[in-house]
């Protein structure tokens, strides 16, 4: 304290008028956006209000410096580009379950929007720089192990194809990383924006992810078997005699064919007794001498209905079926949701614009007094 | 138009280019409640009070001036601005002042309002420059890095007047800015509320329920009732009416209203501002005040031929609107 006088007194030191610059509508968005990422990330404020965000991004990074070790030792990453997202999501659902409240739920708690909408932001600007905040956050958390382990991959190439062949595989990720932050931050904002009480807003938006997903993951067990043949003319497999008709079956996935890691194996002659194949004929191909036709009859898994559709309940699987049926990818966490991927997809859109419109809508309607 | 606005408005033109300027003005809410009904009215630059009983349309009439409701009719223009197509920048140039709680608890005056004055439109270093000189203005010079939510009442409400301060306003508008306040915060908020509308020259605008609180440090006032206008006039404008004498004198105040009742002369006392008011009914009051001053030998500091104690001629007109003809 300094000798200068107590509290009550007015200093008299004159006014003076501003005569500086003021900013327009679009920079004072700037100014709120930038406001709520720092405090998205604690930034500027309390130690305690950095322990959640900083925790989340030092978890994520341990998937990614394993990759980035596996890359430098040669070795497969510990965790696919396209598997981050889906198995990192809980992480994401810790980290928009802090960061929504703190970025809504304090104004609405202490009833500070009068002051924000008595200036020259319009009622749509609030939820903008809220909603852009959190999404442009949640997606630099997201992208940062894809980042890492990319890098780690480059680090460790040794031509130019492979990079371009990493670069390809980490594309998928960017994509599910997108739009999981966009799905997670404006359905998050949108329960928090419905309660001042940041404790609420954080656990009902654990609760909803978290519900959803163990739903999901209930629905997307509920898999039937069927029999499946499958006909391949390859090199005459040196297999032991009794080898095919065994339980061959465990590894990948696929619908329209069989494995095409056991067909690459059996054809390579390795003894596939381990597997889960039902039964193997071959045939010698009279006009190629060393060459066979074989016939996989093989155990495939069919995913029911109730499978694709218990994905369509949680964000997460959403993505992820969309992923997987824009990429028509086999390496998919969720059954794949064909014929519905359109329907995911249709979904995820429909999703984003409900929780981005009803977040639009619920500042239309606040009052100020 | 009501009678007071018709008598009103011919004067309009005669004083400055007007700080608010509202055209039968009417606000019909869907519910079908009318807030405003063809209201009429001139502000001019210095401090205006606007007084009115809870419900009287004071609150939707600032969200008009701010330009958050659309009137369902009439025009409004503020600072020179239309309210219906210019709010926006009407709000860069108008500080608003809340009557409820409006304060986070857990961050520094200071960030708090730098905050709000970037979200006024200032730049990022201009923002904290203005949200400290803001605070200083306000008396909170020395807690500027405290935490809001340790604060007193009167603390917080000086917060609250200095984000609606940081940025250089060119219009204040104050919804019950003593609201909560002890009679010694009261005072202290009014004058700085008058310093603000005399040494900044800021145009202010303070709603209040309590005439007799405002009408202290207001130039003109303003007094709506059920969404019309009941009465605007500058305080001057009143002298004429109904003068009044106002003495002051640094001790025996209660004596020297005694013996001048005794005198048969119509007094009051101001316990705020420590004066009487002596009714000038005739020539003699000035020499029956000097000579019992004199007889009683008190330390005579002021001797101001004043205008009309204005709360009674709006306790009137407030109570009852058909007093309104008499006032005029």
């Amino acid at each position: 304290m300094s000798s200068t006088a107590p509290a009550s007194v007015i200093h008299d030191i004159g006014y003076k008028p501003y005569a500086g610059p003021r900013l327009g509508r679009a920079q004072i968005v700037r100014a709120l956006y930038v406001h709520s990422v720092r405090s998205v990330f604690g930034l500027g404020r309390g130690p305690k209000a950095k322990i959640v965000p900083w925790f989340v991004i030092a978890i994520t990074m341990v998937p990614a410096a394993l990759n980035v070790y596996a890359a430098s030792t040669n070795r497969e990453p510990v965790l696919s580009y396209a598997a981050m997202g889906y198995n990192l999501m809980l992480f994401a659902v810790l980290f928009v379950a802090i960061a929504a409240p703190e970025l809504v739920s304090r104004d609405l708690r202490h009833h500070t929007l009068p002051l924000y909408f008595s200036r020259p932001l319009r009622r749509g600007d609030y939820p903008l720089a809220k909603l852009l905040a959190l999404f442009t956050s949640l997606l630099v958390v997201e992208l940062l192990p894809v980042l890492v382990t990319f890098l780690g991959q480059v680090a460790s190439a040794k031509s130019g194809h492979q990079i371009w062949l990493d670069t390809r595989d980490a594309f998928p990720a960017v994509f599910v990383a997108f739009f999981q932050s966009a799905l997670f931050s404006s359905i998050s904002l949108l329960m928090a924006s419905a309660t001042g009480r940041r404790v609420i807003a954080t656990g009902a938006i654990a609760i909803f992810f978290l519900v959803t997903t163990a739903i999901g993951h209930v629905f997307s067990d509920a898999l039937g078997r069927t029999w499946a043949e499958h006909t391949v003319s390859c090199t005459e497999p040196t297999v032991g005699k009794n080898s095919g008709a065994q339980n061959l079956f465990g590894f990948g996935g696929g619908q329209d064919g069989p494995p095409t890691g056991v067909v690459d194996r059996l054809c390579a002659g390795v003894d596939l007794r381990n597997d889960n194949i039902e039964q193997i004929n071959g045939q010698r191909d009279p006009n190629r001498p060393g060459y066979a036709d074989l016939t996989i009859q093989y155990q495939s898994p069919v995913y029911s209905t109730v499978a694709k559709v218990g994905g369509m309940l949680n964000p997460v699987n959403i993505v992820e079926g969309t992923r997987i049926w824009l990429f028509d990818a086999t390496d998919g966490q969720i059954p794949n949701p064909s014929p519905l991927g359109p329907v995911y997809g249709a979904e995820t859109i429909v999703l984003l614009v409900a929780a981005g419109g009803g977040l639009f809508l619920r500042y239309r309607k606040v009052s100020v007094s | 138009m009501t009678r007071a606005t018709r008598a009103y408005l011919p004067g309009v033109s005669d004083y400055e280019q007007s700080i608010i300027e509202a055209t039968a003005l009417t606000m019909r809410y869907p519910g079908g409640v009318t807030a405003l009904d063809d209201l009429t009215l001139a502000v001019r630059p210095g401090i205006t009070g606007l007084v009115g009983a809870n419900g009287a349309g004071k609150s939707t009439l600032i969200k008009i001036l701010l330009g958050l409701l659309t009137p369902t009719s009439g025009t409004v223009r503020v600072l020179g601005l239309d309210a219906r197509g210019q709010g926006e920048l009407i709000r860069a140039r108008v500080g608003y002042m809340p009557e409820h709680d409006c304060l986070p608890a857990d961050v520094t005056a200071t960030e708090f309002v730098t905050h709000l004055g970037r979200m006024s439109g200032l730049p990022s270093t201009a923002a904290k420059e203005q949200a400290a000189e803001a605070l200083r203005h306000v008396g909170l010079h020395e807690e500027r890095y405290r935490q809001i939510g340790t604060f007193s009442t009167g603390m917080k409400q000086r917060v609250k007047l200095a984000q609606a301060l940081v940025g250089d306003p060119g219009l204040l508008l104050l919804d019950e800015p003593t609201n909560g306040l002890d009679p010694a915060g009261r005072d202290s908020m009014l004058s700085l509320i008058h310093r603000i509308g005399t040494e900044f020259g800021i145009a202010v605008m303070v709603a209040s329920h309590l005439l007799s609180e405002i009408e202290r440090i207001c130039d003109h006032l303003v007094a709506i009732e059920g969404g019309r206008l009941l009465r605007a006039a500058s305080l001057d404008s009143m002298t004429q009416a109904l003068p009044w004498l106002a003495v002051e004198v640094d001790e025996g105040l209660d004596l020297l209203e005694a013996r001048l009742t005794e005198c048969g002369l119509t007094v009051s006392q101001q316990p705020t501002r420590r004066q009487l008011l002596v009714r000038l009914d005739g020539d003699p009051v000035f020499d029956t005040v000097r000579d019992t001053i004199a007889d009683l030998e008190l330390p005579l500091t002021r001797l101001e031929h004043r205008r009309h104690h204005v709360e009674e001629l709006f306790a009137g007109a407030l109570s009852e609107s058909s007093a309104q003809e008499a006032l005029l």
